[in-house]
């Protein structure tokens, strides 16, 4: 085998959006043979003023150059990779440019805010023939501990696969009078206190229903309970579970959300059960580990969140059983597929295509929590696509 | 001294043995394939009814369930069930008897009666998910009902609020082994269940995690403390003598209840709304036609 593009391959990073992980790429980058950051760009006419100097920052802090227009980044010949972090409002069209610039992509988590968006960014794809890699969802722990589980073929027929995984964040506090369940049929996730949960944490789980089952057929969810006042208050979504069927009737279920400081010695639980017709596997993602109890870490948790993020978006306090695992999100092997993909023309482990479906089967979980009924797949678009 | 009829299936071997030594003499009617014990055993209860039998004890379910205790009772001899009896709705065998002849083994499991006395500490808050996994599956529809039954009940009393949707989903290998069910609960407040029942045989070794507003709480049934590293590098967990249903089994013998220690009825049902002959029923629905069934 030949590579095909002998150099390293040049990164442009769209946007650092503090919703987004654009800020833990940066060192897969910088620090693989195969890939060094060229540039940071964002349409600055577009976006405020906090985001515009984070952006800059960023460019200083790299050493990189800051372009204030995302079609001039595209036009640079030292592009080979978009790496999107914008907001999840903006990443459709973004990828879609990308696309049509004839980059490679790398998004983080979500093609777009609607199935809609998302149908587009998979069009656009497979339309400019180039490699896109959603590093988030199969290259974790969890999926690294499972592969082999069914691959083996202990399991037997595989029935059944269900994933508790919840951030320990934020600090829970007592709840008033709630809202109806907020639908999610326009797209809107973040508010600026808060993040829809089940879509936020429930795609890493919805990731593992899709490695280990077939099409999903059929979803109906719960939710309504609450952790955080800023949630109740807007009947948005702190943690909810869904089941899910598919094509052949096996069945999954998850429950996702963001749970509070200190209530998980790891982080928060991440653990799979796999039913199979001969035997059940609980796999661990945050085991092996070691157990850790420096006093000053209880201490930490038991303190308030920091109060410019207050629900642990980007900040978070030592973990008590630190997984041993080095990759735990799966980043860096993420990066190596994608790499090896660029190199070797290999299809990925996960195509936006599948991150499309991720966010479909999280959208029918939401319409079914918001209307009490099951939701049966595919759901309606808006849009015709092809 | 009188004798024992002890119904079980083979995985329950270990609880045979258990009763060899806390009951003394004893007749198996093992349901399918014959365990590995050395004891009298007889094919079918009509078959082990003799003269001398004074106590029968079903410690799984079988097609002929409610018949043999009808018939037990009609014989004088005195039944206890770990787990529901189909068709007692409506031929009263429960009403009808001084104790109740039907229990729930996992109110004996020491990891749930530790963690339902954390939870009911002011620390712990509200319940808003409670996960429950077990065993149970391999028996088909009944061995799966009373353990979908022993899940739901059990996930009431340690939510603590009441129910107002529950949605059943089933799949399984075969009509008679291999069943693999879900329940999906959700509570008046928004709080979660999700009960799931596997294709395994022991319905009483249980995994659970219960997180509430003030944290979480988490039982793990491979977490028996002790492991054995063998010689060919294999590595297995020891098996606790602390099983729920052998702390049944003892509590049966000493006290006679089938329902003890007497904590209070599941809190999250109306059980006139919804009883084990509806689940059962839905249940044999779900596993013929593959589809989702509201309970609730």
């Amino acid at each position: 085998m030949t590579m095909t593009h002998p150099e390293p391959y040049g990164v442009l990073l769209i946007s650092f959006s503090r919703h987004s992980h654009q800020r833990n790429f940066v060192s897969l980058y910088a620090g693989h043979p195969r890939t060094h950051i060229v540039a940071i760009a964002d349409d600055d006419a577009t976006i405020d003023d906090d985001l515009r100097q984070l952006n800059r920052l960023w460019a200083q802090r790299l050493d990189v150059p800051y372009v204030p227009s995302v079609k001039d980044a595209l036009a640079r010949d030292d592009v080979d990779i978009v790496s999107i972090g914008h907001d999840i409002e903006r990443r459709s069209d973004l990828a879609q440019q990308a696309a049509c610039a004839g980059k490679h992509l790398w998004i983080d988590k979500f093609l777009g805010a609607t199935i809609d968006e998302c149908d587009a960014v998979v069009e656009a794809v497979d339309d400019a023939g180039i490699t896109a890699i959603v590093p988030s969802y199969a290259y974790g722990s969890l999926l690294r501990q499972v592969r082999p589980i069914l691959e083996s073929g202990a399991l037997g027929e595989l029935l059944g696969c269900h994933v508790d995984l919840h951030f320990a964040k934020g600090k829970p506090r007592p709840v008033g009078d709630r809202l109806p369940f907020l639908h999610a049929d326009e797209g809107k996730w973040k508010y600026p206190e808060l993040k829809r949960e089940l879509l936020t944490v429930g795609s890493y789980s919805v990731g593992l229903l899709q490695s280990c089952l077939g099409s999903a057929a059929q979803v109906h969810g719960t939710g309504g309970g609450f952790f955080f006042p800023e949630h109740a208050d807007r009947g948005a979504d702190d943690f909810a579970c869904i089941t899910l069927v598919d094509e052949a009737g096996h069945l999954g279920t998850l429950s996702a959300g963001r749970v509070g400081l200190g209530s998980n010695p790891a982080g928060g639980p991440c653990r799979a059960w796999l039913v199979g017709s001969e035997a059940t596997a609980m796999v661990d993602a945050k085991r092996p580990a070691i157990e850790s109890y420096l006093i000053e870490d209880v201490r930490a948790l038991a303190q308030p969140p920091s109060s410019n993020d207050w629900m642990g978006w980007a900040t978070g306090t030592a973990a008590l059983h630190p997984p041993v695992d080095d990759d735990p999100a799966g980043l860096a092997t993420a990066l190596d597929d994608l790499v090896q993909s660029l190199d070797l023309q290999t299809p990925l482990q996960y195509q936006v295509a599948e991150a499309r479906d991720n966010m479909e089967i999280l959208l029918a979980g939401y319409q079914s929590i918001a209307t009490g009924q099951e939701i049966a797949l595919p759901l309606a678009r808006r849009k015709k696509t092809r | 001294m009188t004798t024992m009829v002890v119904v079980a299936s083979a995985a329950q071997a270990k609880h045979v043995r258990h009763l060899q030594r806390v009951a003394g003499n004893l007749t198996v009617v093992w349901c399918s394939k014959r365990g590995k014990v050395d004891v009298d055993h007889a094919a079918s209860i009509g078959d082990a009814i003799t003269p001398g039998v004074g106590q029968a004890l079903f410690l799984a379910p079988t097609s002929t369930l409610s018949a043999d205790v009808a018939r037990c009772r009609q014989s004088g001899i005195d039944v206890r069930v770990a787990g529901p009896i189909p068709g007692d709705r409506d031929m009263g065998l429960n009403e009808a008897a001084a104790q109740p002849l039907w229990g729930e083994p996992w109110r004996h499991d020491g990891q749930w009666c530790r963690l339902l006395t954390a939870r009911r500490r002011r620390a712990f808050g509200v319940g808003v998910f409670y996960r429950r996994v077990s065993g149970g599956g391999s028996g088909g529809a009944l061995s799966t009902w009373w353990a979908l039954w022993h899940g739901m009940t059990e996930s009431a009393l340690t939510l603590g609020q009441p129910f107002e949707q529950i949605r059943l989903n089933v799949t399984r290998v075969a009509p008679r082994r291999g069943w693999h069910a879900t329940l999906h609960i959700r509570s008046t407040t928004g709080s979660s269940a999700l009960v799931g029942v596997t294709p395994q045989p022991d319905a009483d070794l249980v995994d659970r995690m219960l997180v509430g507003t003030g944290g979480s709480l988490t039982t793990q049934a491979t977490d028996t403390g002790s492991v054995l590293i063998r010689r060919d590098a294999t590595i297995q967990p020891i098996d606790s003598d602390a099983h729920p249903l052998s702390a049944w089994i003892d509590s049966v013998c000493q006290t006679g209840h089938a329902m003890d220690p007497p904590v209070p009825p599941a809190e999250g049902f109306e059980t006139r709304a919804l009883g084990p002959d509806d689940l059962l029923t839905a249940l044999r629905r779900a596993g013929r036609d593959g589809k989702t069934i509201d309970l609730l």
